[in-house]
């Protein structure tokens, strides 16, 4: 089945943002992860639903709770991970890719020299775009704001993988 | 805590709302959406005591809202006719609210003046509509009343200023959870920072769940006409449309859609989308008959 693009519900594709940190190493096995709270504030989303997203990865093994501490990466999810990503979504990639092949009259021969290509550049690594955030525009103010009145949590100058000690 | 059992409020014989019931029962940003005249204001207005009730009942706090002197104190309602006095300036206007409300935050309210360029001793009725909506939004939020109502907070802002507010109205719940409804035209730019939905159509709630069931409630099929049509005989179809010769496309109930047995292979000539809540609210409430082409065509 074909799917589309952007037509995943919010917490669906954070779980898919999430997987992808853990995947390109950004975080890793045995580290914590972002707090429910700390992504409600990336992405400008409803704390519920940003834990909605983080339990799709307990679901599945790749990231635990430690009591009182917070969400933490389990020592398996990349191997969890590669298998999950092999099984889907290359699966459902080589499916659009051999449906546009055909739409544009691309031999098998062709398409294997195209793919053999591709392989052969090693430095070149597909970053997943994280999930459609309508409100992280204007920086500035929002730098501002966050210093000045809301919280004090500035998150537009935290480093990446450093994150919240709100229990969970 | 609110709930509404079997609230029902007619005006001269007009009905605003009928038979209206739901419950939440902890903190959480709420979404409320419907059409003009869903009965969206009534509701709100209701729970907050200003209106008595024609049948059923609205409570706050476990007590009938109606004309009560604790609800009120409980309960922050912004809608676009607030009154303020004329003769005060809008530090004192935020003085007499803090007065009132137990928890208001006066550091808060003063900073989002100054982070709006709002100046303390401005008269109201001098500002203009967007900035008016901002100030009568700042009053709202610093008033941290447990609950607090939202009514078309963002009317008459440019679209930059409402994003601003939407998040400001995140990061306010998320350091003070208490219970928000917010109304909106605009769900499309606000749905990401709620939580749940609760969706008012002729008086009633026709739906009230979380988020995500309604980024899932409509699905739209595409592919070429000769396998859309058999599905249309099967399921309720909320719009139709042909992309030239090849292609058609139609939008039904995702839940319709999975609960028919077809065979795999249908499926994969399929090609599948989501359709955003706020799509998905459109296509429910649109008026029965013929689509606009129809209209035109015809």
């Amino acid at each position: 089945m074909k799917q589309l693009e952007g037509s995943e519900p919010i917490y669906v594709q954070l779980g898919d943002w999430l997987e992808n940190e853990i995947l390109s190493g950004r975080v890793k096995p045995e580290e914590k992860i972002y707090s429910q709270y700390k992504l409600s504030e990336i992405f400008g989303i409803n704390p519920a639903t940003a834990l909605k997203g983080l339990n799709l990865l307990v679901e599945k093994g790749i990231v635990y709770k430690k009591r009182g501490l917070g969400m933490f990466v389990s020592a398996d999810a990349l191997k969890l991970l590669k298998k999950e990503h092999k099984n889907e979504v290359l699966t459902e990639q080589i499916r659009g890719l051999v449906a546009e092949a055909r739409l544009l009259d691309v031999s098998k021969e062709e398409l294997i020299d195209l793919l053999e290509k591709e392989m052969k550049n090693p430095t070149r690594q597909h970053i997943q775009e994280p999930p459609e955030n309508k409100m992280t525009d204007e920086t500035d103010r929002k730098e501002k704001i966050t210093k000045t009145q809301i919280n004090d949590t500035n998150i537009n100058n935290s480093k990446r993988g450093e994150i919240n000690n709100d229990p969970m | 805590m609110i709930r509404c059992d079997e609230l029902t409020k007619y005006f001269n014989g007009t009905r605003a709302l009928e038979n209206c019931s739901f419950e939440i029962t902890g903190p959480t940003l709420t979404g409320v959406i419907g059409v003009n005249g869903a009965g969206k204001t009534t509701l709100f207005k209701s729970l907050a005591g200003f209106l008595k009730p024609t049948g059923g009942e609205a409570f706050v706090l476990d007590q009938p809202a109606f004309q009560n002197i604790s609800v009120a104190q409980n309960v922050m309602l912004l809608e676009e006719g607030m009154r303020f006095y004329t003769s005060a300036g809008l530090k004192e206007l935020m003085d007499s609210y803090n007065r009132f409300y137990q928890n208001f935050d006066l550091k808060l309210a003063l900073g989002l003046l100054k982070y709006f360029n709002l100046n303390e001793s401005s008269k109201y009725h001098s500002l203009s509509k967007g900035m008016s909506s901002t100030f009568r939004l700042i009053l709202a939020l610093s008033a941290r009343a447990p609950i607090t109502l939202l009514d078309e907070p963002t009317s008459g802002m440019d679209p930059g200023v409402r994003k601003d507010l939407y998040e400001i109205i995140l990061k306010d719940y998320i350091k003070a959870p208490r219970i928000i409804l917010i109304s909106s035209h605009y769900l499309g730019e606000m749905e990401q920072i709620l939580q749940d939905i609760l969706f008012i159509h002729e008086g009633k709630v026709l739906k009230h769940g979380a988020l995500e069931e309604f980024e899932t409630l409509m699905i739209a099929l595409q592919a070429s006409p000769s396998v859309i049509r058999p599905l249309e005989e099967l399921l309720t179809v909320y719009e139709a449309k042909d992309f030239g010769e090849g292609l058609r496309r139609i939008v039904v109930s995702k839940e319709d859609f999975e609960a028919l047995p077809h065979s795999v292979s249908l499926k994969e000539q399929l090609a599948l989308q989501g359709i955003s809540p706020e799509e998905s609210f459109v296509y429910l409430t649109r008026r029965k008959g013929g689509g606009i082409d129809e209209l035109y065509n015809s």
